[in-house]
Formats: C-alpha cells, sequence, structure tokens
C-alpha cells in the first residue's frame, strides 16, 4: 500500500498534500542550565537506586549467609561428624 | 544561536572530551555503555546532537513552553536508563524518538484526565501563560520563521497539530501514528491532510505571505 495515497472506506484516494518542510529540521535553543540540571538528575536517579540497592541487599544476603550455613551443617557426611 | 555557530561550538567540545567528530550515535551508545555510570561525557555528547529537536518536538506536541524543557530532559533520562536495552535495531535517533513521543503523549493524556487550572486560585492572574498578547502585536513581534511556525501550530486543535507534527516534524510513517494515537490509517491521513490546509491557511491570513516550502 502506498504511504501517501490511500483510499478511505468510501474507496475515495486520500492526498494528504505536501508536507510542512520548514517544520524537517527546526530545532529550539536549550537554557545554559540544560545539560547540568539533566546529569544531577541522572545522578540522583542513580543514587536512588543505588540505595535501594544497599537497602534490599544487606537482609537478603544475611538470609542466604544463613541458609547456606544451616545447609552445610545438615548435609555434612555422617563419617565426618563420627570423626 | 544558527545551526552553524552551534555545530561549531558541538566541535569544540567534542575536542574538549577527546571524542571523534564522526563518531556515529550507535558507537557512542556503545562508548556510554562501556563508560560506566561514572562517567556521563559520551551521553552529554548524545544530548547535545539531538536536544534541540527533542525540545522543539515536546514544545510543538504539548504547546507547553514552560514544561517543554523538562519533558525533554525526562525524555534523555529516560534514554539513559534504558540504554541497556537498546539493541541496535534502529537508528539510535528513531528509539529515541519513539521514546519522545510516547512521553509527550503520556503528558497530554494526563493534562486531559487532570486539568491543572483553578480558578478559584487568588494568583491565577500571575501565570504567564495566561498573560496573551493581542494577536496583532504578537505578529508584529515575530522576526524569525521559528516564531512564526510556533504561533501557527500553537493555534491548531490537538487533534490535528499532534499527527502533523509526528508526521512532518519527526518524521513518524502513517502506520507509527496511527499505532501511537490509537485510530485508523485514513484517519491520520485526513487529518494530516487537513492540519497541512489548515496551517498553510492560517499562516497565510497571519503573515500575509504564502509560507514557503
Amino acid at each position: 500500500m502506498n504511504d501517501d495515497h490511500d483510499r478511505n472506506p468510501d474507496g475515495e484516494s486520500i492526498d494528504t498534500g505536501h508536507p510542512i518542510t520548514a517544520l524537517r529540521d527546526i530545532e529550539e535553543d536549550v537554557s545554559d542550565s540544560f545539560m547540568a540540571s539533566l546529569n544531577r538528575r541522572i545522578q540522583r536517579r542513580m543514587l536512588a537506586a543505588d540505595v535501594s540497592r544497599l537497602t534490599w541487599g544487606g537482609p537478603i544476603r544475611i538470609v542466604l549467609e544463613f541458609l547456606s550455613l544451616i545447609f552445610s551443617i545438615g548435609g555434612r557426611d555422617p563419617d565426618e561428624q563420627k570423626e | 544561536m544558527t545551526c552553524a555557530t552551534s555545530r561549531r561550538s558541538n566541535h569544540n567540545r567534542e575536542d574538549a572530551l577527546g571524542i571523534d567528530h564522526e563518531i556515529t550515535d550507535e558507537e557512542l551508545v556503545e562508548l556510554v555503555r562501556d563508560a560506566g555510570e561514572g562517567d556521563l561525557r559520551p551521553f552529554d555528547r548524545l544530548v547535545e546532537r539531538h536536544r534541540g529537536r527533542v525540545l522543539a518536538n515536546c514544545r510543538y506536541l504539548t504547546r507547553a513552553a514552560a514544561d517543554s524543557e523538562d519533558l525533554a530532559q525526562e525524555v534523555f533520562l529516560k534514554a539513559f536508563f534504558a540504554l541497556g536495552r537498546f539493541e541496535g535495531r534502529s537508528s539510535f535517533k528513531t528509539w529515541l524518538q519513539r521514546i519522545k513521543i510516547n512521553h509527550c503523549l503520556n503528558y497530554l493524556e494526563k493534562k486531559r484526565r487532570h486539568p491543572s487550572l483553578d480558578i478559584d486560585d487568588p494568583d491565577i492572574g500571575d501565570l504567564e501563560e495566561l498573560h496573551v498578547a493581542p494577536d496583532a502585536e504578537r505578529r508584529v513581534q515575530m522576526g524569525s520563521e521559528r516564531e512564526r511556525i510556533v504561533f501557527v501550530l500553537d493555534s491548531l486543535a490537538e487533534t490535528l497539530r499532534v499527527p502533523l507534527v509526528l508526521r512532518d516534524a519527526d518524521g513518524a510513517s502513517y502506520r507509527e501514528i496511527a499505532g501511537e494515537l490509537g485510530i485508523g490509517l485514513s484517519a491520520v491521513k485526513m487529518r494530516i491532510k487537513r492540519a497541512r490546509e489548515e496551517f498553510r491557511s492560517r499562516w497565510l491570513d497571519a503573515f500575509g505571505d504564502p509560507l514557503s516550502d
């Protein structure tokens, strides 16, 4: 199907006309503080992610260590225990 | 700042960062990944390349002059934390464009659902956006073509403005626009056709001379 000419449900061809070429490469000037402000936002977000990782990571690690300790005691070879 | 001046200052900054001018966006994405979280310089370079267009599109899509810089920053923020999922199947520019379109359409949707203007607010008269100069006065002040474009775009209804900006400024395909707006392909084409006609007609009415294409 041609991208510029399509048929509507009544079977008529839809010609969308010429593009507004002035819109094509238009840019706006950003403020001087744009980059600094963006970098601050990125660093704040990274810090928040680190804090949340540590908050959850610490207790989870302790539980895992505890479980592995229990399994290592319970799963010890009986001959090894007699000795 | 003109395009040439802006490009020159970007090149000077690239020199300072030790980044080759000819490096592609996709190579810069690799540099961002390799640099880790501590070094934002390659990402800064990507932002510098695209910020002007992202800001312009956020401004034209949402008509929110005061919020557009904030929106543009949020687009780059989302892009930075989603870079790990960029697979390079499309260009970085197209990928960034998709993030921007989704973010701006979400913003418009939120604004529609939660209009934030409180007419009982005693400070309402201080709002900058309510201080609109008469049309004739605004037209006299509009020296540059960009200001004229903003004036005409802002006068279009959202149903016409959004598909027009997506098509003629962003270069999105009709199918992409239909998908983003949740309407049929024929409806998209009809809206774009009407938007282009309205844009040209309003330009002529406002400035007396036809838009040079």
